[in-house]
């Protein structure tokens, strides 16, 4: 995020700021009063419904990237660039059949990482954890760190108090309320977020027709109409293999999965993703019409705010300010609420405390919830810039482990062999790719090479798997 | 991204002219910086007018954009992938 000048008085930001911060505390104490096991904190009791597994699956996926990146990838690679964000959304649609496949496999199960330590032993699950502890530590580094930066630039708010507000209220409600409380909260930001985005795009339209903008792209900014505009086409493959390696492999999602009730996680991710689909189709129109609206911007990633400031106003201001915090909020606290439960079950039941009580294991959850606060706001504030782009790096171990987990969910004779030597040579492949070529090939070589190594060991192999081995006792 | 400094408005102009000939308007207005994308293959010419007419050294601007034939060719290695992806899911467990 580059300078620019701020939208709202500072006044007006710490005012929205105390009032959406109440309301998240208040919510999380409320929600987490029925919390008395781990399985509770953990898993809200595994009794979520539709309409809030629906909304939970697309709030946690609209990310400040998805209301401020999409409208800068249209900026800069036009409609393909607007179209291949919106290519995240068959991580959900095609999480779907396999949230039932897994609910039904692990009925008692906890973490992703209890399905890689079950189904291929404990090296693949070793690689799986640095893998997975990298690509979640670095998104919520970079998630807190949007946050304080955009506050900044939205109202004025300095950086280190908004990036800590907002990242104190996330920890604080969902070390009380667990992933109710996290699953409650996000059904109520993703309707602001939709109701929000709407208002903007309506707004947008009244001042500037479609046709006038078209005109205004084809006479200023004619490749962004270019069906075969090269950098954006290469980035439609891509990112959408980011976007399913994201979503197959994280905890974030494996833990809906088993929160979900029984029959629910398909539609609720189906339902998800077609509720998230257009939010990045809305926030990319907006900076296509930037050009139209005579709106100058300063920033690639600032054309969002700026254009909705431009056509609404204050109102506008307040509104994005809103947005970017819900948003913002919906990815931070489910990222907590996943990557401490993944370490609670994962490394202090597992290894450590095999026989620790429940209710010892959601005080544990807690103050994991808490620790990786604490690392990530002494990681946040000094502000170094340039670490919310390591999150980039992230694309090759993430497309690495697309085929491992896919094939482990449905063939008996993927194996272990394959897991290892998909993820490490598909990761290894992904990151020369992106020092040697670039960030639009990386996730792509990654996922190929992987799905070679992975095809041929399970052709290979003479090994049955027997599924029973993933139903582990609680 | 494109900066200058002026006391006033100003008209931010591009052509494929040397001379500026036939200029397009990009943006009139007060901001001091312009983020400029979507541009062909091609040389360009960029200068700003300013209200009380003066006119600034006009700024040259190349683009080159990257080889299609390879961003084709990584099309259709993520298209492959993508479509065994999704049939492998779809086709679901048959060993069971």
């Amino acid at each position: 995020m580059n300078e620019a000048a701020a939208l709202l008085p500072p006044s007006v930001g710490w005012l929205l700021l105390a009032l959406f911060s109440a309301l998240w505390i208040g919510l999380g104490v409320y929600w987490g009063r029925r919390n008395k096991s781990f399985e509770d904190h953990a898993l809200a009791g595994r009794n979520i419904g539709l309409a809030l597994g629906s909304a939970t699956a697309a709030a946690t996926w609209i990310t400040s990237n998805t209301t401020m990146l999409a409208p800068q990838f249209a900026l800069e690679l036009g409609v393909w660039g607007m179209l291949a964000y919106t290519t995240a959304s068959f991580g959900l649609f095609l999480f779907a059949p396999m949230a039932g496949r897994i609910r039904k496999l692990m009925p008692t199960g906890y973490t992703s990482g209890d399905f890689f330590r079950l189904r291929y032993g404990r090296t693949a699950w070793a690689i799986y954890m640095v893998f997975t502890l990298f690509y979640s530590l670095t998104w919520l580094v970079s998630m807190a760190m949007a946050g304080g930066i955009l506050l900044n630039a939205l109202s004025g708010i300095p950086y280190a108090w908004g990036m800590t507000v907002i990242l104190g209220v996330c920890v604080a409600y969902t070390m009380r309320g667990g992933l109710a409380a996290v699953i409650g909260t996000d059904f109520i930001q993703s309707l602001i977020i939709i109701v929000g985005v709407v208002i903007v795009g309506f707004a947008v339209l009244s001042h500037v027709s479609v046709e006038q903008i078209h005109e205004n792209l084809e006479a200023t900014r004619p490749a962004l109409l270019n069906v075969l505009f090269p950098a954006a086409i290469m980035a439609i493959f891509n990112n959408l293999l980011f976007g399913l390696g994201e979503v197959f492999h994280n905890n974030v999602w494996w833990s809906r999965a088993f929160a979900f009730r029984d029959g629910v996680g398909g539609k609720a991710f189906a339902l998800g993703g077609l509720i998230w689909f257009p939010i990045p189709v809305a926030a990319g129109f907006i900076a296509l019409a930037s050009g139209a609206l005579n709106v100058a911007v300063p920033a690639a990633d600032m054309v969002g705010p700026l254009v909705v400031a431009h056509v609404l106003g204050e109102f506008g201001a307040i509104a994005i300010f809103i947005v970017v915090f819900c948003s913002l909020a919906s990815s931070l606290d489910s990222l907590l609420a996943a990557t401490s439960d993944l370490l609670t079950e994962d490394i202090y039941r597992k290894l450590l405390r095999p026989d620790a009580t429940p209710d010892k294991l959601k005080n544990m959850a807690q103050y994991v919830t808490l620790a990786l606060g604490l690392f990530t706001w002494a990681v946040c504030l000094p502000r170094i810039g340039t670490l919310a782009s390591v999150l980039f790096f992230a694309g090759p171990l993430v497309g690495a482990m697309i085929w491992p987990i896919v094939t482990g969910l449905y063939w008996r004779s993927a194996n272990a062999t394959g897991a290892v030597g998909g993820m490490l040579l598909g990761a290894g492949v992904g990151l020369v790719c992106y020092f040697a070529i670039g960030w639009y090939v990386a996730t792509l070589m990654a996922t190929a090479v992987s799905m070679v190594w992975v095809l041929a060991c399970t052709h290979l192999s003479k090994s049955r798997f027997d599924w029973a081995q993933l139903s582990e006792t609680a | 991204m494109l900066s200058w400094q002026a006391d006033g408005p100003v008209l931010l102009q591009i052509a494929d002219a040397p001379d500026l000939s036939a200029p397009k308007l990009l943006y009139e207005g007060q901001a001091k910086s312009y983020f400029l994308s979507g541009l062909a293959n091609g040389d360009y010419y960029l200068r700003l007018k300013g209200v009380g007419g003066t006119i600034s050294a006009p700024l040259h601007v190349s683009v080159v954009h990257q080889s299609l034939t390879r961003a084709l060719l990584l099309v259709a290695i993520g298209a492959l992938v993508t479509l065994a992806i999704v049939v492998t899911i779809l086709w679901g467990a048959r060993d069971e």
